[in-house]
């Protein structure tokens, strides 16, 4: 074999080689071609899968999320709505919300007190027990209660009754039945006094009853006014003097003279004293003072001081405390009570008349001496006293 | 603990916090109400109320609320205050401060400093809250 044809042998053996690798590569390039066309048209559908799958679940939370507000929203009021309303439920009490301006809380306690309220504040008290009727010849307070006497006994076995007083404790023999219970006043029993509020569009009437006899005191409240009208009734009274408790409070009268309010409690830092009444030896009235209540005993002394004055056929009464006033009068002159000593005072109310309270608002009074009159400047009103009076008289009158 | 619960178990539960949540804000935004109206009306609110009673439902749904906080889906933008925002804060602050006067104005001098002070403290507040940054927004803008 000579050289040149070795040569082309191996010539055409390396373009068969390239040319066989050549197709081996391309045919490997057409399976991972089609590996990966495969490969992607997997990843596509699983893709599309995924896509199916979480896109419902998307769906759903859009869903939820919907749903959510309308339903908390809803279930929060109607919670809310609950709690606010056991809560109301649970609390409300109608004897808070006062009547405006002026209401009127009658309790049916010791004394009957009747307090006044203007624009919810306290201002003062009417009172079943500082109210005196009188029917024929008797008088006595309107409202009382009864009172048994407090015994004590001596080394021997007689008893004593013992009296507190402001300013002392006084044991006297017993002389009459122990029994025998002193009644003070014509009513004192709580269980006959009736008690009704009603509430009408312009006015508020409180009616008391007292139980018998047909005794019954009657207000009426205008609404949004600042005064009230005070209606007795009973059966044949020739007398009645409606009550009212008033701390610190000057009176000016029709005249422009002024009764300052001169009450004092004086306490007379001492304890009271133990006072014994009858023949006894010292050694007998000290048994009876050891058995008097410690606690009676360490009660502290005090003494009471006040004038007194009374007036026939008075217009009215003006109650004046700093900026606080009080108007009191009846339809026709009437015979007043003040009692500086306990800050009582009382206004008669004759058959066929009632008595009448004007609470003045911020007031300022000032005496003329051309009208004879107090003239008042409030809230409400600028003018006298007699002019004020008419026109209260004329717009009660209108309500009825 | 971990409970496993059921889909609509945990949808029931989910809407459970959100109503806790609803519940308490809008019983405190009352209470607080019902607290200022009481200062004035201390005798109207009485009457309905036992305010000790409402507070007590309160600190009720309060606690709820945080035990099981409910997930908050709204991501507010953080804005710059605009001037509606400057007007509300200014308006605030003056009737928090008349407020104050209107209890305090007894008092004498004192009852005129002391609003002006709470009115300027009620505006100073409510402007930090509206400018107060999101911290946490903050890092993730700066982390990228």
């Amino acid at each position: 074999m000579d050289y040149n044809e070795r040569n082309d042998w191996d010539e055409r053996y390396r373009k068969w080689k390239e040319e066989k690798d050549r197709k081996k590569r391309q045919e490997e390039a057409r399976n991972d071609e089609s590996k990966r066309a495969k490969i992607i048209e997997f990843i596509k559908k699983e893709e599309e899968k995924v896509e199916r799958v979480v896109g419902k679940e998307v769906k759903d939370i859009e869903k939820e999320v919907r749903l959510h507000k309308g339903v908390v929203i809803g279930i929060g009021i109607f919670l809310i709505l609950i709690i606010l309303g056991v809560i109301i439920y649970v609390n409300y009490d109608p004897s808070k919300i006062r009547y405006q301006y002026i209401d009127i809380e009658v309790r049916n306690a010791s004394g009957l007190p009747m307090n006044v309220y203007y624009k919810e504040r306290s201002l003062f008290s009417l009172s079943g027990w500082e109210s005196m009727l009188k029917q024929g010849n008797q008088s006595d307070r309107l409202y009382g209660n009864e009172q048994y006497r407090k015994i004590i006994f001596d080394d021997k076995g007689k008893a004593y009754t013992y009296i507190r007083l402001e300013d002392q404790i006084r044991l006297e023999p017993l002389t009459m039945d122990p029994g025998k219970v002193t009644r003070i006043g014509w009513f004192s029993s709580q269980s006959d006094v009736r008690i009704e509020d009603n509430i009408r569009k312009e006015y508020k009437k409180t009616s008391v009853s007292l139980g018998f006899d047909n005794v019954e005191i009657n207000y009426l409240i205008p609404k949004k006014e600042n005064y009230f009208k005070v209606m007795i009734k009973a059966d044949n009274y020739t007398d009645f003097s409606l009550g009212f408790v008033l701390n610190g409070y000057d009176i000016y009268l029709p005249n422009g003279s002024i009764l300052i309010n001169d009450h004092q409690n004086v306490d007379l830092n001492k304890q009271v004293d133990l006072i014994v009444v009858g023949n006894l030896t010292e050694n007998e009235k000290d048994f009876l003072k050891n058995k008097v209540g410690s606690e009676d005993k360490k009660s502290k002394a005090i003494q009471l001081n006040g004038t007194s004055t009374s007036f026939d056929d008075t217009d009215y009464e003006i109650f004046v405390k700093n900026d606080s006033a009080i108007i009191v009068f009846s339809e026709m002159p009437t015979r007043f009570e003040n009692l500086f000593k306990w800050n009582v005072f009382r206004i008669g109310v004759d058959q066929g008349n009632n008595a009448y309270l004007v609470i003045l608002d911020n007031a300022n009074l000032t005496y003329s001496e051309d009208k004879l009159d107090w003239i008042i400047n409030d809230r409400y009103f600028n003018g006298s006293a007699n002019d004020y009076i008419d026109l209260v008289l004329n717009k009660m009158g209108e309500i009825e | 603990m971990k409970f496993h619960l059921s889909e609509r178990e945990r949808v029931i539960w989910e809407h459970a916090k959100h109503v806790f949540s609803f519940v308490f804000q809008t019983l405190l935004v009352i209470f607080l109400l019902t607290l200022l109206i009481k200062e004035f009306y201390p005798d109207k609110v009485n009457a309905y109320f036992n305010i000790n009673w409402f507070m007590i439902v309160v600190i009720v749904f309060g606690a709820l609320s945080i035990i099981f906080p409910a997930k908050n889906e709204e991501i507010r933008e953080e804005k710059e205050p605009t001037w509606k925002d400057k007007v509300l804060i200014i308006a605030l602050a003056v009737l928090g401060g008349i407020i104050i006067y209107l209890k305090l104005r007894n008092l004498g001098w004192i009852g005129i400093v002391i609003p002006i002070l709470g009115a300027l403290i009620i505006g100073l507040l409510s402007w930090l809250v509206l400018t107060e940054k999101n911290e946490d927004q903050d890092n993730e803008n700066t982390l990228g």
